[in-house]
């Protein structure tokens, strides 16, 4: 079985926003020479389980996974879970190819040492994109220009800093306003503890009454998009469970049937929460 | 010509349902709880009924209009959430009080009506059956559904947020009422004060706007709004960048998508359960 992957690196720096990458490097000198695949090309981006994201991808990913908060240090960020493991075979098989804005500009990263800001450096996560599906393109040209490819990438970081700024502000705004509350996605799956720490989401009674009305007066639409696509996509969770289950019995089917050559699910994960690691 | 009456005037036979669901195909729409537009919203594009100047909200479940099909080829259920309205099919219940009996009505001729075969409608006892109730309590929660509607659905109207349902250059219509849309290009131009006054005392308003918005991605392309702006003019706004479904729509489902797990079976996922429609 495939060791879990983390998305989070467990030295990140105080208010740093973590982003999926394993090793990001300055793009410079040879680096420049390197050369990009298509995004799935990556196991990070095939496997990451939570995701940060932006205000605008809500009524694209509301439909496959919950979008919640997730604490981080003295912070909220708003994320996709695409699954209760780091594995793709556990993501439900037709939203595989569904990517938030942030993966589809991988291995472009931003840096992981500084928040998120519309200035922030690009760097290059430095790994090895296992599973190509041709023959990629260069990061530059032979005339030391940005290529296509790369540029594309680019576009879609310069988006995501961009929307991220009000997508924090909301995210900041429902945290003082005290209608967060802890979501436990933590389970045992036939002796294998699953869980995704640190999860929030909007206490159902704060609906009830008009505390949104000042937020949505501050942020208007991306607000209301949030806040409402919020609610729907909390129903993609049962799916979700239900992907971690398959996974599982597929694994131990393969053991039994590889007559016990392998090693079984639970020795790997009764110990050992599954998922991002904690902040 | 179909002739309502209560329950209570045939409790002496059963309900004999067919072992298909192809009596859905000639649905156009249905009434939605409150309880369940959240989860609604994922599988059916939600629309507006007028009916004597009162708006009320349902899904569209015409087979024409939706991007993916309710039934396989055989007739039989695919799997998608299965709502309310459907549920308590062949039943009406215009006026809903205490008696299940003669709250409850269906057309005395209905062909799923048999003497000798199906589920009772009453006990031995002559009181509701457990079927019945169950009725009772769905019509309920239908009838306390758009009750609580009412006010968002007026101010949709006030503010213009809704377009009629066209079909070609033809309105859609249910039993003779037309049927209406959220335009989710008007929606996003709203000012944020006039967001701010649809959530100052809760928040169904802005709610139902967006699960309306969010569910036109289960009509075919050729049935959603066109980008019409405030003014009725096209390309004023465009649909927001996440208005692109077209990377769902080009997904198959997967058959087992549907609420086929039991959320509330599981103990630990509590506050998924206070999301769970009755």
């Amino acid at each position: 079985m495939e060791v879990p992957h983390s998305i989070v690196p467990s030295d990140a720096p105080p208010g740093s926003t973590p982003l999926l990458f394993e090793h990001p490097i300055a793009l410079e000198k040879d680096v420049l020479r390197r050369r990009i695949y298509a995004p799935l090309a990556y196991a990070p981006v095939r496997n990451a389980a939570v995701v940060p994201i932006v205000h605008t991808e809500c009524l694209t990913l509301a439909s496959w996974f919950p979008l919640v908060w997730q604490r981080r240090q003295a912070t909220v960020e708003f994320v996709a879970i695409r699954a209760l493991l780091n594995d793709q075979r556990a993501q439900p098989p037709a939203a595989r190819a569904l990517l938030p804005l942030l993966l589809y500009a991988y291995p472009f990263v931003f840096d992981p040492r500084q928040p998120v800001r519309t200035d922030s450096p690009r760097m290059l996560d430095d790994v090895f994109a296992d599973a190509p599906t041709d023959i990629g393109a260069s990061i530059t040209t032979v005339h030391r220009k940005l290529a296509r490819a790369t540029t594309g990438r680019f576009r879609l970081l310069d988006r995501f800093a961009h929307e991220s700024v009000v997508t924090a502000a909301i995210g900041s705004a429902l945290a003082e306003l005290d209608v967060l509350e802890p979501w436990p996605l933590k389970f045992d799956i036939g002796g294998n503890r699953v869980e995704i720490p640190d999860l929030l989401v909007i206490r159902p009674s704060a609906f009830e009454g008009g505390h949104f009305s000042r937020l949505l007066g501050s942020y208007g639409v991306p607000c209301a998009r949030m806040l409402g696509l919020h609610r729907i996509s909390l129903f993609r969770a049962g799916v979700l469970l239900g992907m971690a289950k398959t996974f599982f019995r597929d694994i131990q089917a393969a053991a039994d049937e590889a007559g016990g050559q392998q090693t079984p699910p639970s020795a790997i994960a009764a110990d050992t929460p599954v998922g991002p690691v904690p902040s | 010509m179909t002739r309502f009456v209560p329950v209570r005037e045939i409790a002496h036979l059963r309900l004999a349902l067919p072992p298909h669901d192809r009596w859905i195909d000639e649905l156009t729409w249905i009434p939605a709880s409150a309880t369940e537009i959240h989860l609604a919203a994922r599988y059916y594009p939600i629309a507006v009924r007028i009916e004597d100047q009162k708006p009320r909200l349902g899904l569209i479940i015409g087979r024409r209009y939706l991007a993916r099909a309710l039934l396989d080829p055989t007739g039989v259920w695919r799997g998608a959430y299965r709502p309310v309205g459907l549920r308590c099919f062949p039943f009406e219940a215009p006026d809903i009080g205490d008696n299940p009996l003669s709250d409850i009505l269906i057309d005395a001729d209905s062909e799923y009506l048999s003497p000798m075969s199906g589920t009772p409608i009453v006990d031995e006892a002559g009181r509701p059956g457990r079927m019945l109730t169950e009725l009772h309590r769905l019509f309920k929660l239908m009838k306390r559904g758009q009750e609580s509607f009412g006010r968002a659905l007026d101010q949709y109207l006030v503010g213009g947020l809704l377009v009629p349902f066209i079909d070609g250059d033809t309105p859609v219509a249910d039993h003779g009422q037309p049927l209406y849309i959220i335009n989710p290009a008007r929606f996003a131009q709203m000012e944020h004060t006039g967001l701010a006054a649809m959530a100052r005392h809760d928040f169904l308003s802005v709610d139902v706007a967006i699960a309306c918005q969010f569910s036109l991605q289960n009509l075919r392309p050729e049935y959603r709004p066109k980008d019409t702006g405030r003014h009725g003019r096209p390309g004023v706004e465009p649909f927001s960048p996440g208005m692109d479904t077209t990377m769902i729509d080009d997904l198959s489902l997967v058959l087992d998508d549907g609420e086929l797990i039991s959320v509330a079976g599981i103990d630990i996922m509590r506050s998924v359960n206070r999301h769970e429609p009755a």
